[in-house]
């Protein structure tokens, strides 16, 4: 679908961008992670035609957009960090502003401009006026028009930004319903849990280029040198202490008020056995689990630990 | 035919704000006033009070001199933050997103201007027809008169986009316009004629040559006003500034007495250029070297 080749920005002596190579397949969720400051605004500004590359190429579905922009405007939906809307316009007028934009014919809009909001969960709001939304609502707003000309890859940068709780909640499952309908999206953040639950791919992106690409999990087990493991024993700690002790495979035991954390060095096969000797021991469990990588840390271990 | 989305959108909202008629009501009073003002000058003015009919054309020249003024005061003022604006509010990068062309933008933008500009004027014209009550002037004078005021008005627009698109700031667009069209194009202009005319006469002793104060000129819109109420109304104010040159020289003298049509081409050339190059500025993968 997407497909970025040696893309480069530079400002004078500054590279923003700096030999970045990136694949997205079609129909992916993709997050595009970086602390501030470390290019994602720059690379999707490139991507969405609004900043010229110094070099390289992004490719949508084979054709090169920064040599021909004008196919780049029908493949793709954009919608930046910081934006503004017409205050002065009603929400439906302002999606019709947009129609016009895309020279989407008058008699189709009605029914287009009510699926869009219906999809953003706006259609209550149609006749009210943009200034009256809440910042949700308007993020919504300007997601629904991203999608007016009915673009194959949409772009968000930071759409979560500045959102409450409830309607983060919200924006996760309007793009869930996006992806359903076969769209790519990319979507940036520098929080890299935010879009870990939703994102099938992530991308760490930090000085001006890609630092690690895959699914979370294949980033968490690259990243992740040790495994831990949990188990909380309905009883008998002092029974499982003892045989976690004998485990030659096992290090760095911690015995928590209600679990026992620790260090394992061998592979899922030899873990099966551990859990089996556990069972065979007659210790009861309430829970044994490997322990989930700190994203945070991964995060700060894959750019450096510098938030710039 | 689909209207220009930009021009749609700013005619809705423009026509909805309280401001637009506030705009126009004190815009058309300030018109009315000066005719009112006109007639009892020229009333108070005259022997025994009496009222000459005669007097009715300059009243014609008042109005048409302050339509002029106030839409050159008015048009940056109005057009110079139509792409700062955008800027500002954070919408430009959404609207250079879509299919629109940079051109269809700055093109809806300018109509736009323009649509509001002409709006004011027709709104003046009952406040004209006082003039026409006395006769003096036709309708087609009237109308050519209209023209004249719109076309240098729409340089003074362009102009204001063009520099809305430069400078991040409404206020600093708005300032630059001024001093260029009324600093440099009206008062620049003369200056510079005067200060060539009086050089070369005395450095040299003999008549100027006319190719330099005719080209200069044609950027002054005072000069192009003045010398298309000369053809209108029979005077010779923009011939007299010509008066050593003229009767000399047949063509020259055709120029001079239609050096109103030298100005409107000026201006509509004026208008296209800086029309594409605004299109060109905030085209944001044009070419940079």
């Amino acid at each position: 679908m997407l497909e970025i080749k040696h893309l480069m920005k530079k400002y004078g002596k500054f590279t923003a961008v700096d030999d970045l190579n990136l694949t997205i397949p079609e129909s992916s969720i993709f997050g595009f992670v970086g602390p501030n400051g470390a290019g994602k605004t720059t690379t999707m500004k490139i991507m969405s035609g609004l900043l010229k590359a110094t070099d390289g190429s992004v490719m949508i579905d084979g054709v090169d957009v920064t040599k021909n922009p004008k196919a780049l405007k029908e493949h793709i939906g954009y919608m930046p960090d910081f934006f503004g809307v017409y205050d002065d316009l009603k929400v439906s007028e302002y999606m019709d502003f947009y129609a016009g934009t895309y020279y989407i014919p008058y008699e189709q809009r009605e029914d287009l401009i009510n699926n869009l909001l219906e999809i953003v969960d706006l259609s209550h709001k149609k006749d009210a006026y943009v200034d009256g939304l809440s910042r949700g609502m308007k993020q919504r707003l300007c997601l629904a028009r991203s999608l007016i000309h009915d673009p194959k890859l949409l772009i968000l940068d930071e759409p979560a930004s500045g959102l409450d709780p409830r309607a983060r909640v919200e924006m996760k499952e309007v793009l869930k319903q996006l992806q359903t309908m076969g769209k790519t999206i990319i979507i940036s953040s520098h929080i890299l849990p935010e879009l870990a639950e939703m994102c099938t791919e992530v991308g760490i992106i930090d000085r001006g280029h890609i630092v690690v690409q895959g699914t979370v999990q294949e980033i968490m087990k690259q990243m992740t040198k040790v495994r831990r493991i949990q188990i909380r024993p309905l009883e008998n700690m002092t029974a499982l202490m003892k045989l976690l002790e004998e485990q030659p495979l096992v290090e760095d035991i911690i015995e928590n008020t209600f679990d026992v954390e620790f260090s394992y060095q061998g592979e899922d096969k030899e873990l099966a056995g551990l859990l089996k000797q556990i069972v065979l021991a007659d210790i009861e469990m309430v829970y044994f689990k490997e322990k989930e990588g700190n994203l945070e840390e991964i995060f700060m271990q894959v750019t450096g630990g510098e938030q710039k | 035919m689909m209207m220009n989305p930009v021009l749609r959108r700013e005619t809705k909202t423009t026509l909805r704000s309280w401001k637009m008629f506030a705009i126009l009501t004190v815009y058309v009073a300030v018109v009315a006033l000066g005719a009112i003002l006109f007639l009892y000058g020229t009333m108070f003015n005259s022997y025994n009070y009496s009222f000459d009919p005669a007097q009715m054309t300059y009243m014609y020249v008042v109005l048409c001199a302050m339509q002029m003024g106030l839409m050159l005061l008015a048009a940056p003022a109005m057009t110079a933050g139509c792409i700062s604006g955008e800027r500002e509010r954070q919408t430009l990068d959404l609207l250079l997103m879509t299919k629109m062309s940079s051109l269809s933008i700055v093109i809806g933008k300018l109509m736009s201007s323009i649509a509001t500009l002409v709006l004011i004027m027709v709104a003046t014209l009952p406040v004209f027809a006082i003039a026409f009550y006395f006769g003096g002037v036709t309708i087609t004078s009237l109308l050519i008169m209209m023209l004249y005021i719109m076309v240098t008005t729409c340089m003074a627009c362009s102009i204001s986009i063009f520099f809305s698109c430069i400078f991040k700031k409404t206020v600093v667009s708005i300032v630059v316009v001024y001093l260029l069209v009324g600093g440099v194009f009206c008062f620049g202009t003369l200056i510079a004629v005067f200060l060539q005319q009086s050089l070369h006469w005395t450095m040299y002793q003999t008549d100027p040559s006319l190719t330099f104060p005719l080209t200069i000129l044609s950027a002054n819109p005072g000069v192009g006003f003045f010398s298309l109420i000369d053809n209108q109304l029979g005077t010779n104010w923009v011939s007299n500034l010509f008066y050593r040159y003229a009767s000399k020289n047949t063509t020259m003298n055709t120029i001079i007495h239609h050096y109103w049509v030298v100005n409107f081409v000026f201006n509509v050339i004026v208008s296209f250029l800086f029309v594409l190059l605004s299109a060109h500025f905030i085209n944001p993968v044009r070419n940079k070297k």
